[in-house]
């Protein structure tokens, strides 16, 4: 009640004039549209025929609607199939580690008074100045650890971070009361006990974050495909890497097409197949984004402001 | 004689303490044991392997076998034709992208704090965070696709005032790659850096805009004198954190936009770090290794230098440790 309060008297002090008001709400819609339209784009160019993209070209409104992109994608199943379920994989097993491995230590290193706490705010510290670099990195992971040509080269580099752990370590720190911690632990609750029933659920939005995080930052992920993986090994690549071996045969083959024909009907081969591959990466991802848009603003302004 | 005795005795004490102290709250350790190897192994021990860029490694010997070589590499590099143009390539891209995105996205969160309508507000925040969860990959696709002058938007866009004709190809020429680059990464990331502007601006007293407004101050001098006072510290929290990246453009962006065209202007330090270490056929691993050091150096020393002055001129508040 309070706080509603609170928040009109804030929104009456904010008042501006009509004029101005029409004039803001144009400059924000046409920066929405500029943010959403080439989604929409990439969606209609999908589901439209591949003979009206040639003709009229991209347009928001397909002239000729059409699933061939699509049924053509589930055809070639087996290649583009596979890479879909190991970045499936590749997400799910690396968000899972991520987050046990950054909530652990995060909580660990929120609890005040033990020793080495000190220590280990230090060691979580100093890898966030100072990094091997890549060729040192890929020497150990590669050479010694023998990662390469497996899937843990594309989920282990990556399944930690200090920023993360800072991030979840304020998160513990200023939204968990320690009286609740204190009062389990006269009720004679263990650590590993506190943690998983009492902190983890009040921390959902510090949780939500991470994971959303963690999870597009795996999805995304192609670079460690990249360094970590043969040409050779197709059966092991994720999406975002086979469409990047999609993007360039396509781009060097219209570039040279176009300097051969300069100015006539131009054929260019499966626009409408590249925007589904598009659509076909991006849509977990727009399926996941509202559900955890609600806890991630929360959740990371608490857990990096005050830090 | 006593005393280092004593000495011996708070040791001892010490070091009992502290495996009392594991074997009591045992659980917290546990806690911390994962994480541990995890830094160990990923951060501390390639922080070791660092040291190749003063070796001529040789796959035979290994990292630790190999001879020493001194400062070879790095003088290598620093007499090379790469050093200028790669050094050069990386400031101006960063710093560019940095003046830009920097007070945009503060004007784009104090404008954003304006709009009265909380479901609209809603409405352009979830979409103008959105660009930041699509991928690298499909961002520059895309950006291939609606600039091609032939197929693309741009091309359709050209064709509807000047028919039957092709515009230039804009990927094609060199000299766009900067304006692409920093343009693409404000369009993807400008929604998404205000959420920490954003969160500071609510926590904004409204009796301070209370009182400017029974003095007479119109809602832009409240913006002014207000508003953005509120936004400083986090500004600068955020510019130091900026500004310990200035000489890293990012590996992914740049090695997907670059073409044989625009590598004048495209190769930046991580391209070529990538391509001299592990991409090319001849594996210079050494010499990356030293191209890498140097970069992470210089970022360090950038990161410190600011995190400094900011602090100096806050008087202790405004600094990142």
């Amino acid at each position: 009640m309070a706080k509603k309060k609170h928040a009109t008297g804030l929104m009456r002090y904010n008042r501006i004039k009509p004029a101005t008001n029409v004039l803001y709400s144009a400059i924000f819609i046409t920066l929405a549209l500029i943010c959403f339209l080439p989604a929409l784009l990439v969606l209609m160019v999908s589901i439209s025929s591949e003979e009206s993209v040639m003709r009229y070209g991209y347009s928001f409104i397909p002239k000729e609607f059409s699933m061939d992109a699509y049924t053509y994608l589930i055809r070639q199943g087996n290649y583009i199939g596979g890479a879909f379920f190991n970045s499936l994989k590749i997400t799910v097993i690396g968000t899972l580690i991520g987050l046990t491995m950054c909530s652990t230590m995060g909580y660990a290193l929120s609890r005040p008074n033990y020793r080495l706490r000190g220590f280990f705010t230090w060691f979580i510290f100093i890898p966030m100045l100072f990094s091997g670099g890549l060729v040192a990195s890929y020497m150990i992971n590669a050479q010694i650890l023998g990662l390469k040509n497996t899937h843990w080269a594309l989920i282990l580099p990556i399944c930690c971070s200090s920023f993360y752990i800072v991030i979840m370590r304020t998160f513990f720190q200023t939204t968990v009361p320690e009286a609740i911690i204190e009062s389990a632990k006269i009720d004679g609750a263990r650590q590993v006990r506190i943690f998983t029933q009492i902190v983890l659920p009040i921390s959902l939005p510090a949780i939500a974050t991470i994971g959303l995080f963690f999870t597009f930052a795996y999805w995304n992920d192609w670079m460690q495909a990249k360094y970590y993986l043969d040409n050779n090994v197709h059966n092991l690549f994720p999406m975002q890497y086979v469409l990047i071996s999609l993007e360039k045969n396509i781009e060097f083959l219209s570039r040279n097409i176009q300097n051969m024909t300069a100015g006539s009907e131009v054929n260019l081969p499966s626009e409408t197949i590249r925007m589904a591959m598009v659509m076909v990466a991006v849509i977990p991802i727009a399926c996941s984004y509202p559900f955890f848009q609600k806890y991630f603003i929360s959740g990371l302004t608490i857990g990096a402001v005050k830090g | 004689m006593s005393k280092s005795a004593t000495t011996t005795l708070t040791a001892n004490k010490r070091r009992n303490g502290l495996w009392k102290q594991i074997c009591r709250r045992w659980q917290l350790f546990l806690f911390l044991i994962i994480p541990l190897a995890w830094l160990i192994t990923f951060c501390y021990i390639p922080m070791g392997g660092v040291q190749i860029a003063f070796k001529n490694y040789m796959p035979k010997k290994g990292i630790l076998g190999s001879d020493w070589v001194g400062w070879t590499h790095f003088l290598k590099f620093f007499n090379s034709f790469y050093f200028g143009r790669t050094v050069g390539n990386t400031l101006r891209i960063s710093l560019y992208s940095l003046c830009c995105s920097f007070p945009l996205s503060i004007i784009f969160a104090l404008m954003m704090n304006l709009i009265i309508n909380a479901k609209f507000k809603k409405v352009v925040q979830t979409l103008t965070y959105m660009p930041h969860f699509i991928s690298t990959v499909v961002l520059v696709g895309m950006l291939n696709q609606m600039l091609n002058p032939v197929a693309g938007l741009y091309g359709n866009i050209y064709r509807l005032f000047h028919p039957g004709e092709y515009p230039v190809d804009i990927l094609a020429r060199a000299n766009s790659f900067d304006h692409l680059y920093v343009w693409s990464g404000i369009w993807q990331n400008l929604g998404w850096n205000t959420i920490i502007y954003m969160a500071a601006l609510s926590g904004v007293d409204p009796e301070l805009h209370e009182a400017a407004q029974i003095d007479g101050a119109s809602r832009l001098k409240r913006v002014w004198y207000i508003d953005l006072p509120v936004l400083l510290p986090t500004a600068s929290i955020m510019l130091i954190m900026n500004s310990g990246s200035i000489m890293s453009v990012g590996f992914e962006k740049a090695y997907l936009m670059q073409n044989s065209v625009n590598s004048v202007y495209s190769e930046v330090i991580s391209t070529y770090v990538y391509k001299t270490g592990l991409g090319g056929t001849t594996n210079q691993m050494s010499y990356a290794a030293a191209i890498g050091l140097f970069n992470n150096v210089i970022n360090g020393i950038l990161l410190i230098t600011v995190n400094y002055i900011s602090k100096k001129l806050s008087g202790g508040t405004n600094s990142l440790f």
